[in-house]
């Protein structure tokens, strides 16, 4: 071989051989490079698409009634989502899916002409899900969901409250103890691979959140919406609320308001005034319904027999230049008729030589203008004026009710003290001993005048000329009394009430009805509302009998 | 069995380079360390068992065995003398990838033909015999190769219509490297400098039409130069694979512990196996297994040395040529999935999953430990024509 060649040969291949010995320089120096310069940058790159946190949601804790009827509930769902890339559904598969998601024909196979990942349904039962899982559809993926449920709907909408999209209370029950019902949300910290299977990382479980138990009795709170809804539509009202509750343990067992919602279906409600608790929340000039409590007050200031006589002839009374009637000429009248017959004119007549600071301190003994503490969810105290306010027009009006102002509940804590001997108790929604704390009891008027008032509501409902006569229930006595007031003078809308208790000693229920928004003179308490108060109470008696 | 008997006793075992031999089993067992972790996720989303690609591998490394030992039996002369015919043999096999029912399409790329239940890539075949053929042909033209500019130009246009049907696949990296590969042993073998550079230039200039014409190739160049500044469209690929680097450190995180194979990184068992390595057994493993890689080819420079030296001309070339393609093969793979080249999907050899690619790089073992095996063997000479015996 000739030497020129050889020396050809060799320098060729050391050229190669340092062409080689460049690249894996080339390569190393690079690798280097990477991991001392760029690591960090790298890292936190990694991090941002890898790691993963995110909450576990927790079940929140139901809502239920006293006797374990359930109220609202979480309910796990399901949404059901198609990955376009791996979804290879015949269509005949694609027809059975949207006949169990009830989807129209069509719906995906629009949807599957997008790319990536597309939700196809959401809210799907844990059933549903099964079914379609026994396709083995490759690309079908599911996703967990917590869903708020209130199988009772519109009938205890608003004690038991709502929640918002993500499950936060925002009203009743639901806003006041989201706390312990909202439980705790558990986590996850990890990394996570593509497509957001979990890999590796550490869990905390989360914790379930506590059942919350009302004093609500479901039956009577059914039986209260559905006659409440009846006597609206039938009197032609705006609005009403009925509370029922045990007068002895000052439990609320139904609180009910027309118009009402379906907690679960809101989306469409443009009046938003349906959302009001107006039991708690409305607040209006009583009527009537006060003079039982103003007669108590009379008869302990002593400045009058039980015995005394009061002439209300000719019907009508002028104080201070305006003037109170009567609904006709009743004449001479005891205590007890101006209470069972409704006289404004005894009333006034009464109230006139009685202190005022006596007889507002009686009002607010009764919870008028005080805010009722046990009840936790919204409420207002109503209206009572300082006495140093009240002129003498101001006195006589207050004892028949106007002037002050106070919700459905509060006529009902107010007269539980009729119905418990003398003794005020704040209402309670909620059974939990610990919740009630504060429970307040006090010794409002001595159990004498307690009895008297009470002799004279029996005689109201009882006595064949009484106002509250179409509040009477077979088979036992009941004790109450009316009330009827301009709403709107103007239009003249009356709002119409009835508060009552059966049977008259021991009572074991009272309920208050209340109607706003009557139109037309014909309406009152003892026509419209005392009807309302006995159906739904015995209805109420006979589901109670029935159940124990 | 006698003949086996035989076979066995006729070979001299002091004979067999075990430097080479241990180098090319080191990385065989490396790789399917690798691949068993690699290919877990993979695997298991395509055919819902994690092993079955890793139990696949074994299998092609089984019959790569099989095939190394073979042509380690098969004298040079034959490879000699059927050169052409084995030429002509790849060309057809190229050609079929085109016959609709043999060739069959993966994602809008004819790389395949499948006859039974047997797949074959033919241009993987085509490295093995652009090899044998080139080498050959160096031997026997040496002088016109050397002397007249036809000399060159006969075999590189021979090789530009092999790589034009690879380009038709389309297969830019195959192409460029086997076409990178035969100028590199026609280069070894004396070629003019300027005719060379002139052939040299020539085919840059096509390949960068090819790049500037292609949308997606040109998308691909300007990607790689930022891939940060779309990770998550055309840098997808690399800056995962910078991350999976990135994440490995120094001694990695672990055989199996790899994060960007869990979906996260495309074609983890394949062409971006190497950042799966790197964040498993971290740069100095990785770095290991280049050394492994570029130590082979080293080796074969070294005994296609010794070859020349007893006038083994054809051992030369072709262990040069065997050195040239896993050298290329390495520095394109290992460069790609640093992000110092553009991404262009190529094995690394050994250790990427394929199976025709296993087989080849197989049989180029053993045609390399036949050379080794022919250099010892032969009588000591110093005349330029007893080249063969």
């Amino acid at each position: 071989m000739p030497p020129s060649r050889v020396a050809l040969f060799s320098g060729r291949m050391l050229f190669i051989r340092l062409l080689f010995i460049g690249a894996f320089l080339l390569l190393a120096g690079r690798l280097l490079f990477l991991q001392i310069y760029q690591d960090n940058f790298l890292d936190e790159q990694v991090l941002s698409r890898s790691h993963s946190e995110y909450a576990l949601l927790a079940s929140r804790g139901k809502i239920l009634d006293r006797n374990n009827n359930i109220l609202a509930l979480d309910v796990r769902s399901f949404s059901v989502g198609v990955d376009i890339k791996k979804f290879k559904g015949e269509p005949a598969d694609i027809e059975s899916l949207e006949k169990i998601l009830d989807l129209k024909k069509g719906t995906i196979d629009k949807l599957i002409r997008n790319i990536g990942y597309k939700e196809i349904k959401r809210h799907v039962s844990g059933a549903a899900r099964k079914k379609i899982e026994n396709f083995n559809l490759e690309g079908i993926f599911f996703r967990e969901n917590l869903r708020r449920s209130y199988p009772q709907k519109e009938v205890s909408s608003h004690v038991v409250g709502i929640t918002d999209i993500d499950r936060i209370g925002i009203q009743g029950s639901e806003l006041v103890f989201n706390n312990s019902l909202k439980g705790k949300k558990g986590r996850f910290i990890g990394i996570k691979s593509s497509g957001n299977k979990k890999i590796e990382g550490d869990r905390v479980e989360p914790q379930d959140g506590k059942d919350l138990f009302l004093t609500i009795d479901i039956r009577l709170q059914s039986i209260a919406f559905e006659e409440l809804k009846n006597a609206i539509d039938q009197a032609g009202a705006e609005s009403g609320s009925v509370v029922i509750i045990n007068p002895q343990s000052a439990e609320i067992l139904a609180l009910s308001n027309y118009p009402s919602f379906d907690p679960s279906n809101r989306r469409d409600i443009k009046d938003h005034s349906v959302f009001r608790n107006r039991a708690t929340i409305d607040v209006f000039e009583p009527g009537s319904v006060i003079k039982p409590i103003a007669m108590s007050a009379i008869i302990d200031s002593k400045k009058i027999n039980l015995e005394d006589n009061i002439n209300t002839s000719p019907g009508w009374v002028k104080v201070s230049g305006y003037k109170t009637s009567d609904f006709k000429d009743y004449g001479v009248l005891s205590l007890s008729e101006i209470i069972a017959l409704s006289s404004n004119v005894g009333m006034v007549k009464l109230c006139a030589d009685q202190d005022i600071v006596h007889l507002t301190k009686y009002f607010k003994s009764f919870g008028i203008g005080r805010y009722p503490v046990n009840l936790l969810i919204p409420a207002r105290e109503g209206f009572l004026a300082h006495p140093s306010e009240f002129t003498l027009r101001d006195k006589v009006s207050s004892c028949y009710g106007y002037g002050l102002s106070m919700s459905a509940i509060q006529i009902a804590q107010a007269y539980s003290v009729f119905a418990n001997e003398g003794i005020f108790k704040e209402l309670t929604l909620f059974l939990d001993d610990s919740i009630s704390s504060n429970s307040f009891e006090e010794r409002v008027i001595s159990i004498e005048t307690a009895s008297i008032v009470r002799d004279m509501l029996i005689k109201t409902v009882n006595m064949p000329s009484g106002t509250a006569r179409n509040a009477k229930i077979k088979g036992t006595i009941v004790a109450g009394k009316t009330g009827t007031a301009i709403e709107n003078s103007k239009d003249l809308s009356y709002t119409v009430t009835f508060a009552g208790f059966v049977p008259a000693i021991d009572p074991e229920l009272l309920a208050v009805v209340v109607l706003h928004g009557l139109e037309g003179e014909d309406h009152s308490g003892g026509r419209v509302a005392a009807p309302v108060f006995s159906k739904i109470v015995s209805q109420s008696l006979h589901v109670l009998q029935a159940g124990n | 069995m006698s003949n086996a008997k035989n076979l066995l006793n006729s070979i001299d075992f002091s004979k067999v380079d075990y430097i080479f031999l241990s180098l090319f089993l080191s990385l065989s067992i490396c790789g399917l360390l690798i691949l068993a972790s690699a290919s877990v996720q993979f695997s298991d989303s395509i055919t819902g068992s994690p092993f079955s690609m890793l139990l696949k591998q074994f299998f092609h490394l089984i019959v790569g065995f099989f095939l190394l030992i073979v042509i380690s039996f098969t004298s040079l002369t034959i490879w000699e003398k059927l050169d052409r015919w084995l030429l002509f043999f790849g060309i057809f096999l190229l050609l079929l990838v085109f016959v609709p029912g043999i060739g069959v399409e993966v994602n809008g790329a004819n790389r395949w033909i499948r006859l039974g239940g047997f797949g074959l890539q033919p241009s993987e075949v085509m490295k093995f015999i652009s090899i044998v053929y080139i080498s050959a042909y160096s031997v026997r033209r040496i002088t016109d190769l050397q002397t007249h500019w036809f000399g060159f130009f006969k075999p590189a246009f021979l090789i530009i219509m092999v790589a034009s049907l690879i380009l038709l696949q389309p297969d830019l990296g195959t192409s460029a490297v086997i076409f990178l590969t035969v100028l590199g042993i026609l280069f070894i073998a004396g070629v003019h400098l300027k005719q060379f550079l002139l052939v040299l230039s020539l085919a840059l200039l096509g390949v960068s039409a090819l790049i500037i014409f292609v949308p997606w190739r040109w998308e691909r160049i300007i990607s790689f130069t930022d891939p940060w500044s779309d990770p998550f469209g055309t840098g997808y690929q690399l800056t995962l694979s910078l991350m999976s680097i990135g994440r490995g450190d120094w001694f990695g995180v672990g055989l199996g512990e790899g994060l960007m194979k869990m979906g996260y990184l495309p074609d983890a068992h394949t062409d971006f196996i190497y950042s799966v390595l790197v964040e498993e057994i971290g740069l100095l493993g990785g770095i290991t297994v280049i050394s492994l890689l570029f130590g082979l080819a080293f080796r074969c420079f070294y005994i296609a040395k010794r070859a020349l030296i007893k006038n083994q001309y054809f051992g030369f070339f072709a262990a040069y040529g065997v050195a040239i393609l896993i050298g290329l093969h390495t520095f394109i793979n290992v460069g790609v999935a640093t992000g110092l080249l553009p991404t262009k999907g190529l094995t690394l050899p050994f250790i990427s999953y394929g199976g025709t690619n296993l087989l080849v790089m197989c049989s180029l073992i053993g045609l390399v430990l036949r050379i080794d095996y022919e250099t010892k063997a032969a009588m000591p000479v110093a005349s330029f024509s007893r080249r063969a015996s």
